[in-house]
């Protein structure tokens, strides 16, 4: 009896997702093939010679020291670093096939495509709902539509309980968690294939980061997550693959010192960096 | 060690306690004679500031009994067709310097202009309103003068303040913004300038407290007579009519200077004190405006 009653609902809720025939047919987008790319500023080599496959669907951990170049490889995937004066990418990054380098996509399609959360919670100065609307409203969507869009949005990023009365409040009254919950909503209403968070736990508290790992978890397998995080234990708990970045001396550009499986990097690394580091972060 | 900590941190509390009494009677000096200078104001003036008929009547050339009737309504009316003309000047070259900016000489050059501009004496900006608007473009003492005049003066401060409210805005709503595939004139429209805005309504409104009291820029410019205005007169080629921007137009500023300098009549104390104290009301009024709106976007933006 029990046991039947603990089974039986999520499969119930799984087969009556609508976004389960939308998954089918959206099999393989938002895999990103990285080829020898590599990142200066202001002609100065920060990164170099990465190369790796980003699996669609999957969760992909970056993980290493401070100024090892995480958060550079993840603007790259999205072309945020065009903003910066003085940057050059060099390499291939492939989005399904198609090099975003040399400029196949231009970076507002790109950027719609491939969401991001950042560090800090950014929400607008408008209402709840509105935050949500935004970018829907900006590509053409109907507003009966945004309705159910918004609520569906604030419900994957598990924030909806919370504010469902209050939508049409401004979002910056919301606490730091909710905020963040918020700006995943917000990235996940222009239904991108690729959510790329840049330490998007480190200002929240233990609750809060647990709901949004909850919400990576549950949405993984509906697109592709990268997220950038210095919490080893978040790495190990959310990702299916972990990148290993380090700068050994200033000298010399950071570069990827091994990738694979998460449960191989963290129990059975290749090299004996990789070891010290972990050992390191979580001694 | 407990008594050597103890010992520190007396010493600690009595310097704590000499700087609050320096600083506390710096301070309380200074808003003394602040306090001071708007009381006398006031108080010498309030008596013909609060009369009906001072405010409303024309002023007299040689009787006693004048009033401040045109000048009063000119001071706004050249106020607002001032930032009418500056605020979308400075609005757009703060956007400019704030936002697309590249930064090379050209850029600097811009803000080096800029800051000169702001340190010119407004006697300056007056005399080359006049050489320019008045004789060359042929416009004689008008409003339209008058108004360009307090732009040149406005320009500066109006951009300085604009850009300084843009760039408070955090970096991550920029990024936010694009990173969700919005242009960037998207993201300035729409997410930066609403979350600035009440530092630019706030510097908006001191700068109009600032034009409102400018005198030396305008007595060159938008002149130094005030025609009895008709409110019914719609002709707008006519001196009478108050919307004509053609007209010569004397503000309170102006008025207060030109009756202490060369007026004839005998109550011209009198009119002078009152008119001061309408102007210093007017310029409370301003701020405590800006204040009152500042916070009140700012409340209405941040929650509730
Ligand atoms: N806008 C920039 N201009 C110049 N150099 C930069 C810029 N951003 C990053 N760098 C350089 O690139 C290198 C990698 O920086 P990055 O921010 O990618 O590191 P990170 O791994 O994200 O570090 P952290 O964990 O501290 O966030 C650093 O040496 C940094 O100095
Ligand atoms: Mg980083």
């Amino acid at each position: 009896m029990q046991g039947q009653a603990v089974q039986c609902p999520p499969a119930q809720a799984e087969s009556s997702e609508p976004h389960l025939e939308t998954q089918e047919y959206m099999e393989n987008a938002g895999a990103f093939t990285l080829k020898d790319v590599s990142v200066s500023y202001s002609g100065e080599t920060a990164v170099a010679g990465v190369s790796a496959d980003l699996k669609a669907k999957e969760v992909t951990a970056l993980i290493g020291p401070s100024g090892c170049g995480k958060s550079t490889i993840l603007r790259c995937l999205n072309r945020m670093n065009d903003m910066f004066p003085g940057v050059e990418v060099g390499g291939n990054i492939l989005l399904d096939g198609v090099d975003i380098v040399s400029g196949g996509i231009d970076p507002i399609t790109l950027r719609m495509r491939v969401g991001m959360v950042f560090q800090q919670p950014s929400v607008f100065p408008l209402s709840i709902y509105d935050n949500i609307a935004y970018g829907p409203r900006l590509l053409g969507g109907k507003s009966q539509d945004l309705d159910e869009l918004v609520e569906d949005c604030l419900r994957k990023a598990a924030i909806w309980d919370e504010v469902k009365d209050e939508l049409k409040e401004s979002a910056l009254g919301l606490s730091g968690g909710q905020q963040q919950r918020l700006c995943i909503a917000r990235a996940l209403a222009t239904k991108p294939e690729v959510l790329l968070m840049d330490e998007p736990c480190s200002a929240l508290d233990p609750l809060s980061t647990e709901r949004i790992e909850d919400t990576i978890l549950e949405l993984r397998g509906e697109m592709t997550f990268v997220i950038v995080t210095h919490n080893m234990q978040q790495a190990h708990r959310v990702s299916d693959t972990t990148l290993f970045m380090l700068r050994e001396t200033m000298e010399r550009p950071a570069e990827l010192v091994e990738y694979g499986p998460t449960d191989q990097i963290f129990n059975d690394p290749k090299d004996q960096r990789t070891a010290d580091y972990l050992a390191g972060a979580f001694g | 060690m407990p008594s050597n900590l103890s010992e520190r941190a007396i010493k600690a509390k009595r310097q704590d306690k000499t700087a609050t009494v320096i600083i506390s009677v710096i301070v309380g000096f200074i808003i003394l004679l602040l306090a001071a200078i708007i009381i006398y104001i006031l108080a010498k003036g309030i008596g013909k500031a609060v009369d009906p008929s001072f405010l409303t009547s024309n002023p007299q050339q040689f009787k006693e009994g004048g009033g401040i009737g045109p000048e009063l309504f000119n001071s706004f009316y050249l106020l607002v067709i001032t930032l009418i003309i500056s605020f979308p000047l400075s609005l757009g070259a703060a956007i400019f310097l704030a936002e697309y900016a590249p930064a090379n000489a050209v850029t600097s050059g811009i803000k080096t202009a800029i800051e000169v501009l702001s340190s010119l004496p407004s006697i300056v900006v007056g005399l080359f309103a006049f050489l320019l608007f008045v004789i060359q473009m042929g416009w004689g003492f008008s409003i339209a003068s008058g108004a360009l005049a307090l732009t040149v003066f406005n320009i500066p401060l109006l951009v300085r303040t604009i850009q300084q409210a843009l760039e408070s805005v955090p970096a991550h709503q920029r990024d936010a913004g694009l990173a969700m595939g919005l242009t960037r004139w998207e993201t300035t429209i729409h997410i930066i300038l609403p979350t600035a805005m009440p530092a630019i309504v706030t510097g908006l409104i001191l700068s109009a407290g600032r034009v409102f009291g400018e005198a030396a820029a305008l007595i060159y410019s938008a002149g130094q007579s005030a025609p009895a205005l008709d409110f019914t007169n719609f002709d707008l080629s006519s001196a009478s009519c108050p919307w004509n921007i053609w007209r010569p137009a004397e503000t309170l500023a102006v008025h207060i200077w030109k009756i202490n300098s060369e007026g004839v009549v005998p109550d011209l104390e009198a009119v002078s004190d009152g008119t001061a104290a309408v102007l210093i009301i007017c310029v409370l009024a301003f701020n405590l405006l800006a204040r009152f709106l500042g916070k009140r976007l700012g409340k209405k933006l941040t929650a509730e």
